[in-house]
């Protein structure tokens, strides 16, 4: 498959992966259900992937993989009503969008895979390593959103002003975009640097 | 009347999935377009499998899903149907002429707002006709927020803007303004 995406570094399939559960990690808690929820369905579909690759065509396993997304997402959907009733209401539609992050994450790796036939360990060990890092960034985003949203992490209070402004949908783009800048400036600042360096 | 009016309006405005659920975000993080144009397709061929999707989808809740007691498959039933109709889309567009997007249909099935937009116009919306005109709206929200966004970014005057700024911390930052605006009309009606 010629699409660019799939072309970048598994690393890279980081961001587009955050894409569709970003608005739903509005708490820490609120993360780390959907990075565990997402981190089982990537290690549920990574074996039915590493067995058929080769033998099956990729579409079929595409389907086979958001199936089986979709699944664990529904089950995790039962067992947060039981459990913690306030965020499965809280993630609502978030939940079953996990099958999207799947396929984003396995995709990559499942092209790789025909690309560059890396043994069956190294697919699974790289799938649940870019699940692991997708789980902690929507921590930290989590994190971010719930300090400004009620000023405190947990039960300790950081911010003595109200942010909660900058906690919603319109405020928080503003903040990642923010965020994003720092992180760009910083980048070309250090790629100036080896410039420099070497020059 | 009214009422489909303020569905389809609020769809695109105030009750925009990008705006309101950050949904959609992938052509911002991932692939998006090269021009206004093909953002402008990639919106409206998303809009017509979601309202698509969306009258299969009610079609089967309302005489499967519900009637048989088999409601907590529908999240499964949705992504079935929208795999069907991506494939179905992925060979109609085989032979797409060179002012279409590439990669069309992959970019579609890439991005949370076809499923998020099918599994909240369900949620949403009563009746037949209002679960597809809330559809609509929400599939035209996503397209004008697609077109604004490119068309903003292709001006001139970005050109000007520090490297630090350019590519994705300019679109989010132009993202949250617009959300903000958008927000502003949520007192209608």
């Amino acid at each position: 498959m010629n699409y660019p995406l799939f072309k970048r570094p598994a690393l890279a399939l980081l961001f587009p992966a955050l894409a569709p559960t970003l608005g739903g990690a509005v708490s820490v808690r609120a993360g780390l259900v959907l990075g565990a929820v997402i981190l089982v369905a990537v290690l549920v579909t990574a074996p039915y992937n590493v067995v058929l690759a080769g033998r099956v065509p990729r579409a079929v396993r595409l389907v086979g993989t958001a199936v089986l997304a979709v699944t664990v997402s529904t089950l995790a959907r039962f067992v947060l009503s039981v459990t913690d009733p306030f965020v499965s209401e809280a993630l609502g539609v978030f939940l079953p969008l996990v099958t999207i992050n799947v396929v984003i994450l396995r995709q990559g790796v499942l092209y790789e895979a025909d690309e560059a036939q890396p043994r069956a360990a190294t697919q699974f060990a790289q799938s649940a390593w870019l699940a692991l890092l997708l789980m902690g960034a929507l921590v930290g985003i989590g994190a971010v959103r719930e300090v400004l949203l009620t000023g405190a992490l947990g039960q300790t209070a950081i911010l003595a002003i109200d942010l909660s402004f900058f906690g919603g949908p319109g405020g928080v783009l503003i903040v990642v975009g923010s965020l994003l800048a720092v992180g760009q400036a910083l980048r070309l600042a250090s790629q100036r640097r080896g410039d420099a360096s070497h020059g | 009347m009214a009422e489909f009016g303020y569905l389809l309006i609020g769809g695109v405005l105030w009750n925009n999935v990008i705006v309101t659920h950050l949904l959609g975000l992938y052509p911002f993080l991932g692939e998006r377009p090269a021009t206004v144009a093909q953002n402008g397709i990639l919106g409206l061929v998303t809009t017509v499998l979601v309202v698509v999707a969306v009258t299969a989808g009610f079609a089967l809740r309302s005489m499967v899903l519900v009637p048989m007691e088999l409601i907590y498959l529908e999240h499964l039933t949705l992504v079935l149907v929208l795999i069907v109709l991506l494939a179905g889309a992925a060979r109609v567009l085989r032979r797409a002429p060179a002012w279409m997007p590439e990669h069309l249909v992959l970019r579609v099935s890439l991005n949370s707002a076809a499923l998020g937009v099918v599994i909240l116009s369900l949620e949403r919306a009563a009746g037949p006709a209002h679960t597809i005109v809330a559809a609509l709206g929400l599939g035209l929200g996503v397209t004008v927020l697609l077109v604004l966004v490119e068309a903003i970014e292709e001006r001139p005057e970005t050109k000007l803007l520090p490297a630090w700024l350019r590519g994705m911390p300019l679109q989010f930052m132009t993202l949250g303004m617009i959300a903000l605006a958008l927000q502003g009309f949520s007192g209608i009606g």
